[in-house]
Order: structure tokens, then sequence, then C-alpha cells
């Protein structure tokens, strides 16, 4: 990959690598172009970082238990109704 | 918005959060919690009647038991960080899994039905919900920035963002930086990252292109980064921009 060329289509391939949004062989090809140059590799361990860190750190909110039963007593409602 | 079930009817009203169940009589509505006291009486022309509920099979039963129910916390952390609000996610989350039921016979068993329920609640806050839920500071992405909503020109702009400088935030301060984007970038990092859906997941969900999809994804985590290289310098980071060349 030529770094001073396509260094927005290096972008593109690594937010779809990360995403899965790439099939294996593209995959492969992609991890092959960027092998050889350092700065590609540190993006892509930086990113990958980035996504890990994201998923770990955004606080997940706890549904209440008084909301699941609600919502089961009215679809089991509905169910006795029929 | 309180929902309320009588005679196999499901009504919805949007004054009270506590009632549980509704009795009509000579046009007079009488709306009771869950001690069954009055709490409000309402002419019949104040409450609204939706449709009626299906009855389910045991299949559907099935469906809500094995594939529906067990996605409610991911639907209700989806809601939650479009509302900002609990009782708006819980009610957003109930209306969801009763329309889910009023719907449920155009749902195949074993496909998505976390993104089903999903596009269902999309549906619904935005319908429902974003005016109210829209905070004052905030433009919606659609109001100041379609018209460069190009997925070419959204890779020319890349935020770096070093992994010393987030490495010893918390979860609060990112959650923050998250809550702080418009609604439809936040939406897209939601479903993208935190819930793992695909580009083609996404853009059945909230009904965008595939090309949106990937082009809103990169302008929302360069904004994040951007957000959070913010806080990292209010607490004394230095941010060195890596290069790429």
């Amino acid at each position: 990959m030529n770094p001073t060329s396509n260094e927005q289509e290096f972008r593109r391939k690594l937010t779809m690598y990360l995403d899965s949004a790439l099939s294996k062989e593209e995959e492969r090809e992609f991890l092959a172009e960027i092998k050889n140059s350092p700065t590609y590799v540190a993006h892509l361990q930086h990113e990958q970082s980035f996504r890990e860190f994201l998923r770990q750190k955004i606080s997940r909110k706890s549904v209440s238990p008084a909301l699941i039963e609600s919502i089961k007593s009215k679809i089991n409602l509905n169910s006795r109704n029929s | 918005m309180g929902t309320f079930f009588a005679a196999n009817r499901l009504y919805t009203h949007y004054s009270t959060k506590t009632a549980t169940r509704c009795q009509q009589k000579d046009h007079q509505t009488w709306i009771f919690n869950q001690s069954n006291f009055i709490i409000m009486t309402l002419e019949n022309e104040q409450l609204e009647e939706s449709q009626m509920l299906p009855d389910l099979t045991a299949a559907q039963k099935e469906i809500f038991e094995l594939e529906l129910m067990p996605q409610i916390d991911a639907l209700y952390n989806f809601a939650f960080h479009l509302c900002y609000d609990e009782d708006d996610a819980n009610d957003l989350v109930q209306e969801t899994y009763l329309k889910a039921l009023r719907f449920v016979d155009r749902y195949s068993a074993g496909t998505n039905g976390k993104a089903w329920l999903f596009k269902i609640l999309k549906n619904i806050f935005i319908n429902e919900y974003r005016r109210k839920a829209r905070r004052p500071n905030q433009v919606d992405y659609e109001d100041i920035a379609i018209y460069h909503d190009s997925e070419e020109q959204s890779f020319s702009d890349f935020t770096d963002l070093r992994h010393e400088l987030f490495q010893d935030m918390i979860g609060d301060e990112v959650t923050r930086a998250l809550n702080q984007l418009p609604v439809d970038f936040r939406t897209v990092v939601l479903l993208c990252d935190i819930e793992g859906f695909t580009y083609e997941e996404i853009s059945k969900i909230i009904d965008i292109p595939i090309g949106t999809v990937r082009s809103r994804l990169n302008r929302a985590r360069n904004m994040l980064k951007e957000k959070l290289k913010e806080y990292a310098a209010s607490l004394g980071f230095e941010d060195k921009r890596l290069k790429m060349r």
C-alpha cells in the first residue's frame, strides 16, 4: 500500500476490518498490505484498543425486575384472555 | 405514558405512569393503581384506545420467551442512552414489547429478533420521544450536516487518540462524552460498538443506506475521540497526534 496516496483507503479498510465488514479474503489482504508498515500497524492497534475501551467503559444500564414483570404480565394476561 | 388493559384492549394515556387498570362506564373512565385505588377519572374522549391485542399462539409465546424477552437488557440500555431518563426508557421498552406483541405475526421465528425489536424501539423513539428528549444545547445531525454526509468525505478526517490518553479514564467520563453526541451519532456508536450490529443491520434499523452508516460511524467516533481528548487535556495530558507518514 502506498502510504502517500492510499491513506484514505487505509482508513476505510481499517474501519471495515475492525467492524468485521471485510470478507475473510479481504481481511487477509489488508493485514498483508499493512504488515510492513509500523505506522499502519500502530494505527490498527490504537483503533483496536479504542474500540475495546468503549465496550468496557460505556455504562450498561440494568433493566428493573419490575419492568420485566410488568411486560411479562401483560403478555401473559393477553394469553390468558385468549 | 401509562398503558392499561381492560377487556382485552390496550389503552394508553399520557398523564400517568402509575396506573395499572381502567374501567369504563357511562362515558367516564376510572384509572386504578396497583392497590386498586382510583387515581384518576377521565372523560372517554381523553383516553386513546389502541388496536385489539392479538391472541398469542403457543409458538408466538415461545418466540417472546426464547427470542424477544432475552433482548430486554440490550433494549433498555439503548433506550436509556437515547432518553437519559429511566422512566422514559422504561416506557419506551414497554411500548416496544407491546408493539411487538401486536405485530408478532409479522416476525418469523429464528430470524433476527434483536434487530427487529431495536427497529421498533427506534421508530417509537423517533415518533414519540425524540422531541421531548432533545436537549436545548444540541441540534440534530440532519439539521446541520446531511449535505456532506458522504462516505468519501468522512474518511478524509480521522482522529487518532493515543492509548495513554484514555487508558485511565473511568466509565462515567466516557459515558458522558457519548451522551453529549447528537442522537444520530450516538445511535450508530451504540448499535455498532456496544451492541455489535453489522452495517447492514444498522442500515435496516435506522433506515439509512449502508454508506451513510459508515460515514456517520466514522464521524461519530471522531467526535467521541475529540471529546475524550478535551477531557484528557483538562486533566493535563498532552495529545500527540500520531502521524501516518
